[in-house]
C-alpha cells in the first residue's frame, strides 16, 4: 500500500465526524435565519437580543442535524470517535475563562468569548489540516470584517449591533465551510473506493 | 536463533557487506563480524504478515484513529468488498487484533469494530519496526563499481 493511500485513510478516520459538514451548513443556515430575522425585526437591537436569538437558532437546527446524523451514517457508516484529555477539558476550561472575563470586565458582551473560541478554533482547524481545510479562514476573516464594521472596530455600525452582526457573519460563513468539508468527505471517500478497487487484494493471502 | 544468511535469498544477504559503520567503512573492511547486525532486509522478513498486508493495515489503521467503527464505514475508507473486508476482518479476529461486535441501531444491525489492546500494541510495534526499516535503509550506502 502506498503510503499517500494510507495518509488517506488515517485522515479520513481521524477526522470522519469533522467532515460531516452538512451538519455545519445547516448550523450556519439557523443561525443565519435567527439572528438575521432578530436583526429585521426587533426594533432597537441588543447584544443580549442577538445571544438569545442565537439561542433560538439552536431550536431551528435541531431537526435537520437529526437528520444529517441519520444520512451521515446510513451513506458512508457510523464511526465512534475517541474524544482526548485536550477537548474533555475544553469545554469546562472555557466557561471559566468566559464567565471570569464577563465579571471581571462589563464592557465585554457575554458572546464576545464564544465569537473569540469559534474564530480562534477555526484558525486552528485551518493550520492543523494544511492544506487541505483552508477555506475555515473564511470564518476569522468574516468575523474580522464584521468587527471593523461594527463601533468596537472604528466603524459605522451601532455598538449595540456589534454582536449580531459577528453572529450573522460567521453563520454565513458556515454555510460554505460547510458544504466544502461535505464535498472534501465525498471526494476522499471517493478516491479511496477508486483505490480499493484498483488493488484489490487477493482474499487468500 | 537462525541467522538471517539462511533465511535471506543470496541476492539479500550479500547487500550486508554494503553496510558501513560510522566512519563510512564496509563491514568486511573493518573486519567487523556480519552476521550480529540485522539488516533492513532481516527486519523486513520479520515483519508481522498478519499487519503487513496492505488492506489489514489499512483496516488497523482506520480502526486506531477511533474507539470502534461499523463494516459499512470501513469499506467505504478502504475501498475493499464485502467479502474481502469480511475475511481480512475473520483473520484479523482470529488473531486476537480486533473485536466485532453485532449491535442492533434504529432496528437495523450493525456490525462494529474496535481494536484490541494486543492490536493496539502490535499495530505500534510494527510502526517502530517500520520506522527502524526505513532509518536502517537511509543509512545504506550504495556499493561502488569497481
Amino acid at each position: 500500500m502506498d503510503q499517500h493511500r494510507l495518509e488517506r485513510v488515517r485522515l479520513l478516520s481521524s477526522r470522519f465526524q469533522e467532515l460531516q459538514g452538512l451538519r455545519v451548513a445547516v448550523a450556519g443556515v439557523a443561525i443565519v435565519i435567527a439572528v438575521g430575522a432578530y436583526l429585521f425585526a426587533a426594533p432597537a437591537p441588543t447584544n443580549n437580543g442577538a445571544l438569545i436569538a442565537l439561542a433560538g437558532s439552536f431550536v431551528l437546527m435541531a431537526p435537520g442535524i437529526w437528520w444529517l446524523n441519520r444520512y451521515y451514517a446510513s451513506a458512508f457508516g457510523r464511526q465512534v470517535w475517541k474524544p482526548g484529555r485536550l477537548p474533555k477539558l475544553f469545554v469546562p476550561a472555557y466557561c471559566v475563562v468566559a464567565w471570569t472575563l464577563n465579571a471581571a470586565i462589563p464592557s465585554i458582551p457575554a458572546g464576545a468569548p464564544t465569537v473569540a473560541v469559534v474564530v480562534l478554533v477555526s484558525a486552528w482547524v485551518a493550520i492543523r489540516d494544511w492544506p487541505w481545510r483552508t477555506y475555515y479562514l473564511a470564518a476569522p476573516v468574516a468575523a474580522g470584517m464584521a468587527f471593523l464594521a461594527s463601533a468596537s472596530g472604528g466603524g459605522v455600525l451601532n455598538p449595540h449591533l456589534t454582536l449580531a452582526v459577528l453572529f450573522l457573519t460567521i453563520g454565513a460563513a458556515f454555510v460554505p465551510i460547510g458544504i466544502l468539508d461535505h464535498m472534501l468527505l465525498v471526494k476522499l471517500i471517493h478516491e479511496a473506493r477508486m483505490c480499493g478497487a484498483a488493488a484489490e487484494p487477493d482474499r487468500s493471502t | 536463533m537462525q541467522t538471517a544468511a539462511i533465511r535471506c535469498p543470496p541476492m539479500i544477504t550479500h547487500l550486508r557487506l554494503r553496510q558501513t559503520d560510522s566512519h563510512g567503512r564496509f563491514a568486511a573492511q573493518t573486519g567487523l563480524p556480519t552476521t550480529n547486525m540485522p539488516t533492513p532486509f532481516e527486519h523486513l522478513a520479520n515483519f508481522d504478515r498478519i499487519v503487513h498486508e496492505p488492506a489489514r493495515l489499512a483496516i488497523l489503521t482506520a480502526l486506531a484513529a477511533c474507539q470502534k467503527a461499523d463494516f459499512v464505514f470501513l469499506r467505504n475508507i478502504t475501498g475493499l468488498t464485502k467479502g474481502n473486508l469480511s475475511s481480512h476482518l475473520t483473520k484479523l479476529e482470529e488473531a486476537n487484533l480486533i473485536e466485532i461486535e453485532k449491535v442492533f441501531e434504529d432496528k437495523q444491525p450493525v456490525t462494529y469494530l474496535s481494536l484490541t489492546r494486543e492490536g493496539r500494541d502490535v499495530l505500534r510495534a510494527y510502526w517502530k519496526r517500520f520506522d527502524q526499516v526505513r532509518q536502517d535503509l537511509r543509512e545504506l550506502k550504495p556499493l561502488r563499481a569497481t
